[in-house]
């Protein structure tokens, strides 16, 4: 019987070391001071330091609300986290203030920061993206549009520039060999017209985009509520991707095209639902030349100092973020399903602060050619 | 999300076995005349060892049967429809004057139609996982007990394994598959002389659970419920969620028969829970941890054939943590005590009539320390039951039993006062029984009606 009694008294004690230790302090008591200094915007602007806009978003809790007349603003029981911050303010007409990062927050814990505000340049900015496609059961997959917007108080040209598609390489757009220029990146379409650097300056052009404007670049410009109800019309888009290799690409006479650059490419303009990368360039690097190594101009690379604007998108929060951090420092997209009907949308037109998980918003469903 | 009170039966605890049927639709009185209901520690504390002291009902048996239960007063995530067709295989057997073998095996198709629940026994979890659909769930569950039990002098030594494995399907999108495992092995001592059963059970074990959810094609969402109005929303299009819960359970106790026909008997047990979640898509270990410490104490007083009661008091502590932060999600202290008196009567017209009078109070005490709820609960319900059994012929035998019940301040219906009434029955004709239950529920203004019924064959 005493090895019975050794036995029990062992499993005993087993079952009972192995225990989980009650922490000791509780969650929702974390504190977080927001500063925004205004110092270091252009001196030729005059913004009031109070009633800014400021988010903080984790994945669990969303706090918002508006700062004093000293530009601050203060959160409290908060819940531990990594938390996104963003804040924007309309200086002027169509202008905007704005900034954000991230920042850790721990229970029980005070955290004071201060974030920079800073101008939000004009230009033309990819304003809204429709990829994740309308809700249906056919696998409809051809109402997808990027729209842009110029954001400037002056009429910009299109000419000349290319739609660049990153895909989902765990490499997608970055500067592999650290020369300048993005590599691996799945195909460039362009617009008509001969690029022209220093594209800000540009007075002139064919394919003009006039301030504040909104641009639809449809993959097919029809009504898609012909085919899916749920859709959206895209019979009215500004531009339309061809491709001339794709017998069954919709192409919509009235409607001006944007060419695929890419020779062996023989489909239309597509990228993926829910995890993507679009950039918009000026096509300066990429200007076709029959003698040249690259004929088409971008096959060695997209040179970082001619993208206008760069946006990647992952369903996942968790997933890792490919683009270079030069031209975009988060991503948007979180929680979009393929076939949800939902659309990404910058918080404000053209509100763009390099970093997409503050810029964007989701949206049920997608708004071409309008702000929701 | 409230954790559940008692973790006492796990996966398979919504099935109704054959001998414990005719004390379930009949209100659970304590000194009912059943074979299956005697007051020993293995039909009254489910200690296996018992059946030295029980051998009347040694048997083969395989059952079979339906079960339907209709049931609109239910917790939000509950089933509030269930359709069940199973089969059972039950051998109590001698294999000689020292060894006893004690064994189970059951296998049902279930189809559970739940609002927004991707579990089946969502109030076992401290994290449950949901989404924006409703719709069934419905599967398979298996699930094999077995135990020995040996004598040595007055000792018994009776180790215990079981075994079970479920899985379901949601029929509405997300289309979620659940897969969960149960093993549990438990030793018993127990010391058996004329008078005296007295029991020291240890046991383990751990359940698994893998849930596998795919968005695509719809819009639903997935979600992780943290707290009672938090929620973690799942971003992939796809979900891979995997929980553990490793078990402990001490039990001990002992039931004394005097000379004179009374008895009493007592047992305290202790069960604790510990809970992993991982949520697939991240590369953490882990995303949440939970525990559920749970202390049950009973003393019965038999005083003879005719009456029985009993008290009883539970503590519970539980709380939720998530993996990376080391702060407190939740927290639940959860006190609960009742009183039970049951009369029998057999005299003249009221031959077989039974009464039985209930008491509990409950005093739960919940923080959401994420969510910023908190409240403070305390419940008091009273029921009463009269059941009437008559035996017609030598194979007709019917079950009768009414009820009515009050509950103030009820913690499962939104803190409203409930009342409750109902009528039950159980008819057995040789080797078929049919029972059905049915109540009526006042909330507030409004009432509503709960059904369940079953039949089933039994050969032995």
């Amino acid at each position: 019987m005493k090895r019975y009694y050794i036995i029990f008294l062992l499993v005993t004690f087993f079952m009972y070391c192995d225990r989980l230790e009650k922490p000791a302090k509780k969650e929702g008591n974390g504190i977080l001071n927001i500063k925004i200094d205004y110092s270091k915007l252009d001196s030729s602007v005059t913004v009031s330091p109070d009633s800014t806009y400021v988010e903080a978003k984790s994945e669990l809790r969303v706090y918002n609300g508006y700062t004093n007349e000293d530009g601050e603003i203060s959160f409290n029981n908060l819940i531990s986290g990594l938390y996104t911050i963003s804040f924007n303010k309309i200086y002027l007409n169509n202008r905007y203030i704005g900034g954000g990062g991230s920042i850790n927050i721990m229970s029980s814990q005070t955290v004071d920061t201060v974030f920079t505000a800073f101008l939000i340049e004009p230009g033309i900015k990819i304003n809204e993206i429709f990829a994740a496609w309308s809700q249906n059961d056919i696998l409809y997959y051809h109402d997808q549009f990027i729209e842009l917007y110029n954001a400037s108080d002056d009429t910009l040209y299109l000419d000349g520039m290319i739609i660049v598609r990153g895909g989902g390489n765990v490499q997608a757009c970055s500067d592999i060999d650290n020369d300048g220029q993005l590599e691996n990146f799945v195909h460039a379409w362009r617009f008509p017209g001969k690029p022209v650097s220093k594209l800000y300056n540009r007075t002139k052009g064919d394919y003009p985009i006039y301030p504040h404007q909104f641009v639809i670049l449809a993959t097919d410009a029809r009504d898609h509520t012909e085919y899916v109800p749920n859709s959206v019309d895209l019979s009215h888009a500004d531009w339309e991707f061809v491709n001339k290799k794709d017998y069954a690409d919709y192409d919509t006479p009235s409607v001006p095209n944007i060419i695929c650059l890419r020779d062996d490419y023989s489909s239309d303009f597509m990228y993926a639902g829910t995890s993507d990368i679009i950039l918009l360039c000026t096509g300066e690097d990429a200007v076709p030349d029959e003698n040249s190594k690259y004929p088409l101009g971008v096959e060695d690379g997209i040179a970082i100092e001619t993208i206008i604007d760069g946006v990647e998108y992952q369903s996942s929060s968790t997933s890792l973020k490919t683009l270079d951090s030069r031209v975009d420092k988060g991503f948007t997209g979180v929680g979009i399903n393929s076939y949800s009907g939902k659309s990404m949308q910058r918080i404000m037109p053209g509100f763009d602060t390099n970093n997409s998980s503050i810029d964007f918003k989701i949206l049920l469903k997608p708004t071409p050619g309008y702000q929701e | 999300m409230r954790i559940k009170l008692f973790l006492l039966i796990f996966i398979l605890s919504i099935i109704i076995r054959a001998n414990e049927k005719r004390i379930f639709f009949t209100g659970g009185i304590l000194n009912f005349d059943d074979s299956e209901n005697d007051f020993n520690i293995e039909d009254y504390y489910d200690i296996s060892s018992g059946i030295f002291v029980d051998t009347n009902y040694l048997k083969k048996m395989i059952e079979t049967g339906y079960y339907y239960d209709y049931n609109p007063v239910h917790r939000f995530y509950n089933p509030y429809n269930v359709n069940r067709l199973s089969i059972s295989y039950l051998q109590r057997t001698k294999i000689n004057d020292k060894l006893f073998f004690n064994g189970r095996f059951e296998v049902d198709n279930s189809d559970l139609k739940m609002k927004h629940s991707l579990e089946i026994n969502p109030y076992d979890m401290p994290f449950l996982f949901t989404d924006t659909t409703s719709g069934s769930l419905g599967g398979n569950r298996f699930y094999l007990n077995n135990s020995v039990s040996y004598k040595i002098k007055k000792i018994v030594i009776s180790p215990e394994v079981s075994y079970g494995i479920s899985n379901f399907l949601k029929d509405n999108y997300v289309k979620a598959e659940t897969f969960n495992i149960l093993f549990s092995y438990y030793i018993c001592f127990t010391y058996l002389t004329d008078k005296n059963e007295i029991f020291v059970k240890i046991g383990s074990g751990l359940k698994k659970s893998k849930l596998v959810a795919v968005k695509e094609l719809s819009n639903p969402e997935v979600f992780i419920k943290l707290g009672e109005n938090v929620f973690k929303k799942r971003t992939s299009s796809s979900f891979n969620g995997f929980e553990k819960n490793d078990f402990n359970v001490f039990d001990i106790g002992f039931i004394h028969n005097f000379n004179n026909g009374k008895a009493i008997g007592s047992k305290i047990s202790y069960i604790y829970n510990k809970y992993k979640i991982w949520d697939g898509k991240l590369s953490k270990n882990y995303w949440g941890l939970a525990s559920i410490d749970s202390i049950f104490y009973d003393f019965t007083f038999k005083y003879d054939d005719n009456i029985m009661s009993r008290i009883y008091y539970s503590y519970s502590n539980n709380w939720t943590r998530s993996y990376d932060y080391n702060f407190l999600y939740q927290e639940e202290v959860l006190k609960k005590g009742g009183f039970s008196l049951s009369l029998k009567i057999d005299k003249g017209i009221l031959t077989n009539y039974y009464n039985q009078l209930n008491f509990a109070y409950t005093d739960d005490k919940y923080s959401d320390y994420i969510g910023s709820f908190f409240y403070r609960k305390r419940e008091v319900s009273f029921s009463n039951t009269v059941a009437v059994n008559r035996k017609i012929t030598e194979f007709l035998d019917i079950d009768v039993a009414f009820n009515v019940g009050y509950i103030k301040n009820s913690k499962f219906f939104d803190f409203n006062d409930v009342r409750y009434s109902g009528i039950s029955s159980v008819v057995r004709w040789g080797i078929y029984m049919v029972g059905f239950k049915y109540d009526i529920y006042f909330i507030n203004s409004s009432f509503c009606n709960k059904f369940m019924f079953n039949v089933s064959l039994n050969f032995n």
